[in-house]
């Protein structure tokens, strides 16, 4: 009876601990969901116009088709220039309803970051505790590489979102067992925000027996963008693609490079491979259900590195290409540690290892926070001059004008002239010229994206003015000589204007105290 | 895995965002504004204790210093130049005046520390 007693009350206890857990199980949860939505919000708000330049070549098309003119960045130049349709759409949605199309940028980048520290919370199958989730969060959310893509205009955080929910959606539904239908069609919208989210469908393709559903989700969308971009743009695949993707010897030791220098400058990073250790430990104990999970996003995360190698990286800063992938890397650093927990049977070893681990975990994050400086694609100030120096070109040149720069975006968008990219992302022509081999072997990680160009096709399309990149200064030039030069394509063009002599350097103000070197063709030099 | 907190947490987050999202469109884009330039990216242009403002302003006036008649001055003058757009991370400009300075006044102290600066910037972004 006695015993009885005990034994009821001993259970009685137990259970109040477990709800009590639970209930400070769910606080944690709630409250970092909260703190992180929150701190996103204030960075957000922080950081309003920091946007790349490139995502002005997504405000420009979106204008164009909100005006009519069609899916084009020069008026009658049908050339498919951006990498994302599906962020290109959303942005062209909400300038159609009158929204500020910046603003919609950065609105929907917030609420997409917002949404994937959510699925990072709450991902299912995790198996991980909420000390393990919330330090993840913290992990995702107090680095400064991660957040600047928040705010930069590009679909980096469209493709982030999608990645996980994709992936969080076809978890439940095997978990539940129903078709593959909305994570088929969220995996198809990942591949229209970025083309490597190709490399989601046969990952997720081989993780199911129900492929039909899958395949059959997935293909509709990706197959009626490729239709029109064929009739439309009558290509196969995007410009961009064409003028960017270049693969040899020395892009390969770029691409390494690039990944070398993130995992020099995100140590955190290196917990991924952790959970790799269990799978070569063959006593290891790994929950049945998180192994296929484990490995396959731990393939991914791999094919994906193979793919940053292979194209070269990326010239932008703050490790874009890793964006997406963070989350993963947090996943696999959480999965790895839990995994050490299980393999410690004694209950206070156990503590001692979880607090280890913990420990390691914290550290690691907190060797990976750096305050950057943020300069943006070439500088915060740098895209409002250009923005400013298509103001002033807008109100100084008739709208036929035809402009030649490298950096098209913030200028184009503001000038709303005809722009000759001179490096090919929105011109079929250089996208498709031949790079130079002997030149091929001297780039370097700025070059990446920015291999082609064709100086004689430029100077026969008779420009009025020829913008440098950096040519915006507080110091007025006189001579060609001082024009700064930055792309291999700025030294050749200006190698050839010093002996043609058609062109002569002009400064057009910006700012009271900050003007822009141009070149100007010799007749249009006085109406500056 | 409690999915009535994750359910709850969801929606309290975003109605945040959601509510919050409104307050933006009351920032106006900085490149249709008049005058020099604003960001929100203050950490970008405050230069130690001083502001935006502050920066702008002395900026500025060394602009004007630097095309006086007195040597000393026009030393002085591109010497901090160089010095104020190193630290606002605005490198190729401070490279500019730099630049300048060596033509100028190849033996200012001033110059020869920028100078040993701007190779250390240089050299660590090369690796």
């Amino acid at each position: 009876m006695c015993s009885e007693f005990l034994q009821r009350a001993f259970r009685e206890q137990v259970a109040v601990k477990k709800k009590w857990m639970q209930q400070r199980e769910n606080i944690a949860l709630l409250a970092t969901g909260l703190c992180a939505t929150v701190w996103i919000v204030l960075y957000t708000w922080q950081h309003q116009f920091t946007f790349a330049d490139d995502a002005f070549i997504f405000f420009r098309y979106a204008d164009n088709i909100a005006l009519g003119t069609g899916p084009v960045f020069n008026q009658g130049e049908r050339v498919e220039g951006f990498t994302s349709p599906l962020w290109l759409g959303l942005l062209t949605v909400a300038r159609i309803l009158n929204v500020n199309v910046l603003h919609s940028a950065t609105i929907m980048g917030m609420l997409l970051a917002i949404g994937a520290v959510l699925l990072l919370l709450f991902f299912p199958i995790s198996k991980t505790g909420p000390i393990l989730r919330c330090l993840g969060v913290v992990a995702l959310c107090t680095q400064d590489w991660f957040l600047f893509w928040i705010t930069s205009g590009m679909e980096t955080m469209l493709f982030t979102f999608l990645l996980l929910a994709a992936v969080s959606t076809f978890l439940k539904e095997k978990h539940r067992h129903t078709p593959h239908i909305p994570s088929g069609i969220l995996s198809s919208l990942a591949f229209l925000s970025r083309p490597e989210g190709l490399l989601l469908f046969p990952m997720l393709l081989l993780s199911t027996g129900r492929k039909k559903g899958f395949i059959l989700s997935w293909l509709p969308l990706p197959i009626g963008y490729f239709i029109f971009r064929l009739l439309y743009y009558d290509a196969l695949i995007p410009n961009t693609a064409t003028a960017k993707i270049v693969f040899d010897a020395n892009h390969l030791a770029m691409g390494s490079q690039y990944i070398l220098d993130f995992f020099n400058h995100v140590p955190l990073a290196l917990l991924a491979f952790f959970p790799a250790v269990f799978f070569l430990w063959p006593q290891c104990q790994i929950f049945d259900e998180l192994r296929p999970v484990i490995q396959r996003v731990l393939i991914s995360v791999i094919l994906f590195l193979g793919y940053f190698i292979a194209i070269g990286g990326d010239f932008f800063e703050y490790h874009r290409f890793f964006v997406p992938l963070f989350p993963w890397i947090i996943l696999l650093s959480t999965w790895g540690l839990q995994l050490l927990f299980l393999q410690i049977s004694s209950s206070r070893r156990n503590a001692i290892v979880k607090w280890v681990a913990i420990c390691l975990f914290t550290v690691a994050t907190a060797l990976s926070i750096r305050d950057l400086p943020l300069h943006s694609q070439h500088g915060v100030s740098w895209i409002i001059a250009s923005g400013k120096l298509g103001v002033a070109l807008q109100d100084q040149y008739p709208a036929d004008t035809l402009i030649a720069a490298p950096h098209i975006g913030a200028l184009g968008y503001y000038s709303r002239l005809p722009l000759l990219d001179m490096l090919g992302l929105t011109n079929t022509h250089i996208a498709r010229k031949s790079i130079d081999q002997v030149m091929l072997q001297h780039y370097r990680k700025h070059d990446v994206g920015h291999e082609r160009y064709d100086i004689d096709y430029a100077l026969r399309q008779k420009p009025q003015i020829f913008i440098p990149i950096h040519g915006f200064s507080s110091r007025l030039a006189t001579d060609i000589s001082e024009v700064p030069t930055n792309f291999a394509m700025e030294y050749a063009l200006i190698d050839r204007l010093k002996k043609q002599q058609k062109y002569q350097v002009g400064n057009i103000p910006v700012d009271p105290y900050f003007s822009w070197i141009v070149l100007i063709r010799a007749p249009e030099r006085n109406s500056i | 895995m409690n999915w009535t907190i994750a359910k709850i947490t969801v929606t309290s987050c975003l109605a945040i965002a959601i509510m919050s999202a409104f307050i933006f469109p009351f920032v106006k884009d900085p490149v249709l504004k008049r005058g020099t330039f604003r960001t929100g990216d203050n950490r970008q242009h405050r230069l130690g204790s001083l502001s935006y403002e502050e920066v702008t302003d002395l900026q500025n006036g060394l602009i004007r210093l630097s095309n006086s008649e007195s040597p000393r001055k026009r030393a002085y003058a591109i010497g901090q130049l160089t010095t104020i757009f190193r630290k606002r991370t605005m490198i190729s400009e401070s490279l500019t005046w730099l630049k300048r300075g060596l033509r100028d006044f190849p033996d200012d102290p001033h110059i020869k520390k920028e100078k040993a600066e701007m190779t250390k910037i240089i050299r660590r972004n090369m690796h």
